[in-house]
């Protein structure tokens, strides 16, 4: 019986193996070591080339919150674009797709123009929107006689936020949509109708009892919306570089330089690291807000 | 069953093509030597593959490896060559001032070429400016460049300009006679920050700023208040005479706006010769090439220089197989053709070729002795020049003042000296 037990057990581990093992592997490698490596790297000196580097204490972390002031200001940065990104986004995904929730004509290809801006690497979507800012946009104002267009929306630090928020919008809110229509169509008939019967109007249904049943699925693309949002970086690179000036440096791509081109890795992993930090306690943050709301549910 | 003869054929099958790959890789370990580059400049990749087969021919003991790529992933890929142990035994860097090499040699990465045959031969000036604090050469360099303003002759001759401004006054008087004729004086790139960084504050800074000035400042003994205002008397000429909204446009629009006429020069160097002529051919031989004139003093405006095709030589390289191959490149005579036809770049080792019109431009001031070589920027922390560029772009948009930015300079080197 003993016998027969463990060589149960053997090839419950052997299965084990066989599926997880791989994986485990991998993501041991390229997930858990990378991360372990990057903090370690963040309290020492370390250049990239030399082998040999000294601990430092906190002192990468003291000189990127209190000396560094480009970083504190592209956290700043960040952390509006982030606001203003995931309200906007999450709005108009909710009201796109309340809109397009119901069949009706030409419904389907509405809602594929909206998302087609996400099958576009956020690379290329920059260059695209490049061109526009850069070339189209201000000749469509004069041809229009909308003059306030004709500016320069790429090259004035008060513009130039705004023009990344456009893109963001134009490339994520389709995905946000999608799944909203998705939890919209979830949502129970019966609960609309008894609704209806009580004499609540659309926004009353809607507010009351639409977005109270789809809220765990709606945070679902605030949660992926807000992550994405303070990791900005692709985007950024490739539509403004971070210009004019530093004025739209959000906080990944001083991060990216400080490692990558002023080659201090050491103060490069602090800056990731605490970046890391403040996105690990926003995300447990809106976990328990979401939980919290569950269990009302 | 079935399931066990797949698993056990599919492990044989991997560990027979591990045993392959290694077996494969040491045979050819063990009968030739290599010499394996990698370089960023892709002008002169036929020429390299040029130089592959001849050298192969003369030397069939090396095999020559060459790699080129550009843009961002360059040094993305050496440092993980680096990282993973496979250091190529020669590549090429942007910058051979002490602050990068230095910290290649420190980590024992690099060896000193100082006995390579070719940089023996080097003039004593030349080799000079190579030599870091340590008393040390570690750079191969095969080319230097020149970083100016190309202007074009035709709009010149239309408004009326007869000779090359080599003076501020000069250069003001021209854009007054440009913007007369209705021509625009200055095509800028500034969206791309290094267009200004690079190509106009550092030569600025090496045609105002003393040679002294340097030791100074790493010394904590000097300020950039120093001297920086005397670059600016250019740059607003620049900056007031360039296109309507600078900041939108990036290098590429800034090469595709000259190349088409739509204004009479840009602040660049000689590597936009065969872009320029590639968008537009007609341009070949209305191009001219100028130093930037930033003073008022005629012997302060030279030309500003700086090497080009740099290489460090690894530490486990076969130093005596690149000591053959840059021999081979430099000396043989197949080497010397292929270089002289094929690379056609300004060389320390007196190897003629056929110049481009703005490359003959550079060379007459260069043969002139009205040339400096880039001293400053050299030294100075790696981040100085994302400051010059950003700061450049801040101040073309009018939104942080001259004062500010000398002592945001002085700041940030303090700042980079407490990393």
């Amino acid at each position: 019986m003993k016998i027969i037990l463990n060589s149960k057990k053997t090839k419950e581990t052997a299965l084990w193996l066989f599926f997880v093992g791989p994986i485990f592997i991998l993501f041991t490698m390229f997930f858990f070591v990378p991360i372990i490596s990057g903090i370690v790297y963040s309290f020492t000196d370390w250049d990239a080339i030399n082998s040999d580097f000294n601990f430092v204490g906190l002192k990468n972390y003291i000189f990127a919150l209190s000396i560094d002031t480009d970083f504190v200001a592209s956290l700043g940065r960040t952390f509006y674009l982030a606001f203003f990104n995931v309200v906007l986004t999450n709005v108009l995904a909710m009201l796109f797709a309340s809109a397009l929730v119901s069949n009706f004509k030409h419904n389907n290809k509405i809602r594929t123009a909206i998302f087609l801006p996400n099958v576009i690497s956020m690379v290329i979507c920059g260059f695209i929107w490049q061109v526009m800012f850069t070339k189209i946009i201000g000749k469509f104002g004069v041809a229009t006689g909308l003059g306030f267009l004709d500016r320069s929306w790429l090259g004035d630090p008060d513009t130039v936020l705004f023009s990344i928020l456009l893109v963001s919008l134009w490339y994520g809110v389709g995905y946000v949509m999608t799944i909203d229509i998705a939890a919209l169509q979830s949502v129970n008939e019966s609960l609309i109708e008894a609704a209806s019967l009580e004499g609540a109007n659309g926004w009353q249904t809607f507010w009351k009892v639409k977005l109270p049943v789809i809220l765990p699925t709606v945070m679902v693309g605030v949660f992926m919306n807000v992550s994405g949002s303070l990791k900005m970086f692709d985007l950024v690179f490739s539509l403004t570089g971070g210009g004019p000036g530093r004025a739209s440096e959000l906080a990944m791509l001083n991060v990216y330089r400080e490692a990558y081109q002023f080659n201090n890795y050491g103060l490069g992993s602090a800056k990731a690291v605490i970046l890391s930090v403040i996105i690990i306690a926003i995300t447990i943050f809106q976990f328990r807000i979401t939980a919290k709301n569950e269990v009302e549910m | 069953m079935m399931k066990k003869m797949i698993c056990t054929f599919l492990i044989l099958l991997t560990a027979g093509s591990v045993v392959f790959a290694s077996g494969q890789q040491d045979k050819s370990a063990q009968t030739k030597r290599v010499v394996n580059i990698l370089y960023a400049k892709d002008d002169v990749a036929e020429g390299m593959a040029n130089l592959e087969e001849a050298f192969e021919r003369a030397h069939p003991d090396i095999d020559f490896v060459h790699e080129m790529l550009m843009g961002n992933e360059y040094d993305t890929v050496l440092y993980a060559r680096d990282a993973a142990g496979t250091l190529p035994d020669a590549f090429t860097v942007f910058n051979i001032g002490e602050a990068e090499v230095m910290r290649w040699a420190k980590a024992g990465k690099i060896t000193s070429v100082d006995n390579l045959k070719v940089v023996k031969q080097l003039p004593e000036a030349e080799k000079n400016a190579l030599t870091l604090s340590n008393g040390n050469i570690y750079a191969v360099v095969n080319s230097s460049t020149a970083a100016g303003i190309v202007y074009n002759k035709e709009l010149y001759k239309k408004a009326g300009i007869t000779s090359v401004p080599r003076t501020l006054d000069e250069m003001t008087a021209a854009c007054e006679k440009l913007k007369a004729a209705g021509i625009t004086p200055f095509i800028a790139g500034a969206k791309d920050g290094w267009t200004m960084g690079n190509q106009i504050w550092k030569p600025g800074l090496d045609a105002v700023f003393p040679y002294e000035w340097n030791a100074k400042r790493q010394a904590n003994e000097a300020s950039f208040h120093d001297y920086g205002m005397g670059m600016f008397d250019f740059i607003d000429l620049y900056i007031a005479n360039t296109q309507s909204r600078p900041l939108d446009a990036d290098y590429t629009t800034q090469m595709a706006l000259f190349a088409e006429g739509d204004g009479a020069m840009i602040c660049q160097g000689l590597w936009v010769y065969n872009s320029i002529i590639s968008m537009n051919p007609d341009m070949e031989s209305k191009m001219g090439f100028m130093p930037i004139p930033f003073t008022n003093d005629k012997t302060k405006n030279n030309l500003y220089t700086q090497q080009e095709l740099a290489w460090l030589i690894s530490a486990s390289s076969d130093i005596d197989a690149v000591d053959t191959f840059f021999d081979f490149m430099i000396n043989s005579p197949e080497g010397r053709e292929i270089f002289s036809r094929d690379f056609a770049v300004i060389n320390p080792y007196g190897i003629g070729f056929e110049p481009n019109p703005v490359t003959a431009d550079a060379l007459s001031y260069i043969e002139a002795g009205e040339y400096m070589f880039n001293h400053h920027e050299n030294s100075f922390p790696a981040e100085f020049f994302m400051v010059h560029s950003s700061s450049m772009q801040e101040y073309m948009g009018g939104t942080i003042t001259k004062e500010a930015i000398l002592d945001r300079m002085d700041a940030k080197w303090l700042e980079a000296m407490s990393k």
